[in-house]
């Protein structure tokens, strides 16, 4: 694995940050490289989480004169970050949207980030790799999509980005079984209740994978498990490309322009070819010349803005001729099961991701149901814990009686690789948002392999916590992750972008975040959306023929 | 009732389950960003501005029932109403809608006036104005309608969107953290005592460490 000095010659994020105790450079970001909006630059990219960060980097580093373009604030986890619940509520994005179908998906705080980061901002940390059946579920299956990418051509990146994170955990038997960078931290209640239960069942659980330094890293610090590491992290031990590919992008002359929502895609009509984009800065809109575009704005935003930048040309949305845009929008069903001890658990003393296992990640025979689910910590602070309490029908008294017991609790989650299907989708409500942009409205129903999946996930953690001694145990049915939306495929008529993320209908056109994947296993995505994104990215720096 | 009364009482302090825990005690360990949030929630409640006064009564008898601070000797007083107020006064919702569901503000406005009209026809008086008896009975009757329609909404959602912006107002005062045993910010203390049955210097045990709310009710 390359040492700490070897990722430092690609991508010196880590030691760009300051080294005194405070977690921003700001001296970085006030010489930061602007450009005119009629200066035609490289790329311009829209948004600047997962998928857009590696990008502006792997780009900047290339010699590509490159901005991104990021509807939120550009963070400083000193003034802008709290270690509280209720407080974190600017990090997600709350712009309005309508969900709706027979199993409608809530959005914010659940999957959706804002600002510079991204969601990667509020994720939980784990940072799994797809298994390589993934890749080939329609083959290997019948269900879901085979990619025009095979595993062992993303396994590269899926290296170079665990090295940059850097990714803590112990060997991982599972997929194409491989190590980390990082030893895996010691675990909290949480971790060690699932490590016994499993233990008693013969199931293997492991610790990792998380994107949580272990000792330092550059100057980040080492973790004090404080337990908000979904409310941002105050440390600077978990990643997220604020601090993983923002400075060194920034270093390398990449402009990251903050508070920019961009609203459309400018094509021009007579030779098919993307001439920038449509933004509102302070209020003005603007427009910024660039030679291509990349959209990475998730897998709601994304479609949104395709399909807000319709034209002469492509009157139903950009790319859009074969009605794909907005299709096949996956989202993990992510049931949670807790189990109560009379021990005290604690389970907020420690990240939430600590100890995961992919024992049933994939299609067992033996099952009436194709594919599967992975198990993980999840440990959820009151607020979230009140929701799993209310969802057991409890309010006023009994409420309050319950939740006064939850230091004996410990909590487990399901991620369940529910299918792609083409009804699940985005496209334009008659909502306006404060823009006067039409708002996303995500239409989500369930099929019948989703829901043995859920079931099937449900009494395996239930298993597992009564192995483990619990007395009692509640489950609550949530979703986790968002995929797909607008993704990679071999021909135009199945798919919006080749392997390669460029749109097929516009040729300087290129999509760069996890709204590309056609399937989405049962692993947190932030990894693969930023390996993904990094092929992408060498694929332009090798030469662009478009 | 009696039962219930019982433990609406002494949940903190001496006679609750984390005897002496006071998570403010611990404000001198947190840092100053997080400090100005969280004790701006335990100053005087900001005046409404969202709900009109027959909503603000109605509203404020909903959220206090759903929150368990009805008992008239309850010992605490969150201001869960004006927290909830501040919220859709700014607009700031959850970053999603139901679609059978108007906007947030709206829908609040909406339920408020329909246990309003349930208040009529049950007891011929506003909701803030029936017996409390009959308050926790037309609310109960919202949460068993389950996916069914009420006043043309379906009920799920409509509880969906009461308890959720009540337990994040309750759930987010360090009177509540007190009453459980959480310690609330963390930073830049961490914790060093993590794993099952081991405490920090500043965490209290619980003193009742049997009182399992569902073994209760089996």
């Amino acid at each position: 694995m390359g040492s700490a000095a070897g990722v430092r010659t690609r991508n010196e994020s880590a030691w760009l940050l300051p080294n005194d105790g405070t977690r921003t450079n700001h001296q970085l970001r006030r010489d930061m490289r602007q450009f005119a909006d009629d200066d035609e630059i490289d790329l311009v990219i829209v948004g600047c989480g997962a998928g857009g960060s590696v990008l502006l980097q792997r780009l900047a580093r290339a010699g590509w004169r490159v901005a991104a373009l990021e509807a939120g604030p550009f963070w400083d986890p000193d003034t802008d970050w709290v270690s509280d619940e209720a407080g974190s509520h600017q990090l997600y994005w709350t712009d309005p949207r309508v969900i709706a179908g027979t199993d409608p998906v809530p959005m914010g705080s659940n999957n959706s980030g804002r600002g510079v980061g991204g969601s990667m901002v509020h994720y939980a940390g784990y940072t799994p790799r797809f298994h390589p059946s993934d890749f080939t579920t329609a083959t290997l299956d019948g269900v879901g999509a085979d990619w025009p990418l095979s595993y062992p051509e993303l396994r590269p990146y899926y290296e170079q980005i665990e090295q940059e994170l850097p990714v803590a955990g112990e060997h991982w038997p599972w997929g194409d079984p491989h190590g980390y960078p990082y030893r895996p931290h010691p675990v909290g209640g949480n971790g060690e209740i699932f490590l016994r239960g499993a233990a008693a069942l013969g199931i293997t659980a492991k610790v990792g994978p998380v994107a949580i330094t272990n000792g330092r890293f550059g100057n980040r610090p080492h973790c004090v498990y404080r337990g908000f590491c979904l409310q941002g992290c105050k440390v600077n031990a978990k990643a997220s490309p604020l601090i993983t590919h923002v400075p060194d992008a920034l270093a390398r002359g990449a402009e990251v322009r903050a508070d920019a929502m961009v609203t459309g895609i400018a094509v021009d009509e007579r030779t098919g070819r993307a001439t920038g984009v449509r933004y509102i800065r302070g209020g003005r809109e603007r427009f910024q010349r660039a030679a291509r575009v990349a959209v990475a704005g998730y897998s709601i935003e994304t479609p949104r803005l395709l399909l807000n930048s319709a034209c002469r040309r492509f009157p139903d949305g950009l790319g859009n001729d074969f009605d794909q845009v907005g299709r096949y929008l996956m989202v993990q069903g992510a049931p949670q099961t807790a189990g109560r001890f009379d021990d005290e658990v604690r389970m907020y003393k420690a990240p939430p991701p600590e100890v995961s296992s992919e024992a049933f990640y994939e299609t067992d025979p033996a099952r009436d149901y194709k594919r599967g689910f992975s198990i993980q910590t999840v440990s959820p602070l009151p607020i979230t814990w009140a929701e799993h309490v209310a969802a057991q029908g409890h309010w006023g008294s009994a409420l309050r009686e319950y939740m006064s017991d939850y230091v004996h609790w410990s909590c487990l989650g399901a991620l369940c690789e529910f299918l792609a299907l083409p009804e699940n989708r985005v496209t334009l409500a008659q909502e306006k948002d404060a823009h006067g942009m039409p708002v996303a409205r995500f239409s989500y129903s369930q099929c019948d392999n989703d829901r043995a999946l859920a079931r099937a996930a449900q009494s395996v953690m239930e298993d597992i916590l009564h192995a483990a001694g619990a007395d009692e145990v509640i489950t609550i049915q949530r979703y986790a992750h968002l995929v797909g939306g607008a993704r990679m495929a071999r021909d135009e008529q199945h798919g919006v972008v080749d392997r390669n993320g460029r749109s097929f209908a516009i040729p300087n056109l290129y999509i760069a975040d996890g709204s590309v994947l056609p399937t989405q296993g049962s692993a947190n995505p932030a990894l693969t959306i930023m390996a993904v994104a990094a092929r992408t990215a060498s694929h332009l720096a090798a030469g662009d023929t478009a | 009732m009696s039962r219930e009364k019982g433990l609406a009482r002494g949940r903190t302090g001496a006679a609750g389950r984390f005897p002496g825990f006071d998570v403010l005690s611990q404000v001198g360990h947190w840092d100053d960003v997080t400090t100005e949030v969280v004790t701006a929630r335990t100053g005087p409640p900001p005046p409404l501005k969202f709900f009109t006064g027959s909503q603000a009564a109605c509203a404020r008898v909903l959220v206090n029932l759903l929150t368990g601070q009805d008992e008239p000797d309850g010992d605490l007083a969150i201001p869960v109403l004006e927290m909830i107020d501040s919220r859709l006064e700014a607009g700031q919702t959850d970053g999603w809608r139901y679609s059978d569901l108007p906007e947030d503000g709206q829908a609040w406005r909406d339920t408020l006036a329909y246990l309003d009209a349930d208040a009529e026809s049950r007891c011929g008086t506003s909701f803030a104005g029936a017996p409390q008896t009959d308050q926790a009975a037309l609310i109960q009757a919202v949460h068993d309608l389950k996916s069914a329609d009420w006043h043309g909404l379906p009920a799920g959602h409509v509880w969906s969107l009461w308890t959720r912006y009540a337990c994040t107002a309750f759930y987010a005062h360090p009177s509540a953290w007190s009453e459980i045993g959480f310690p609330g910010p963390a930073y830049p203390r961490g914790y060093k005592n993590a794993g099952v049955g081991r405490l920090e210097p500043f965490e209290v045990r619980d003193a009742q460490p049997g009182e399992d709310p569902v073994k209760e009710d089996a």
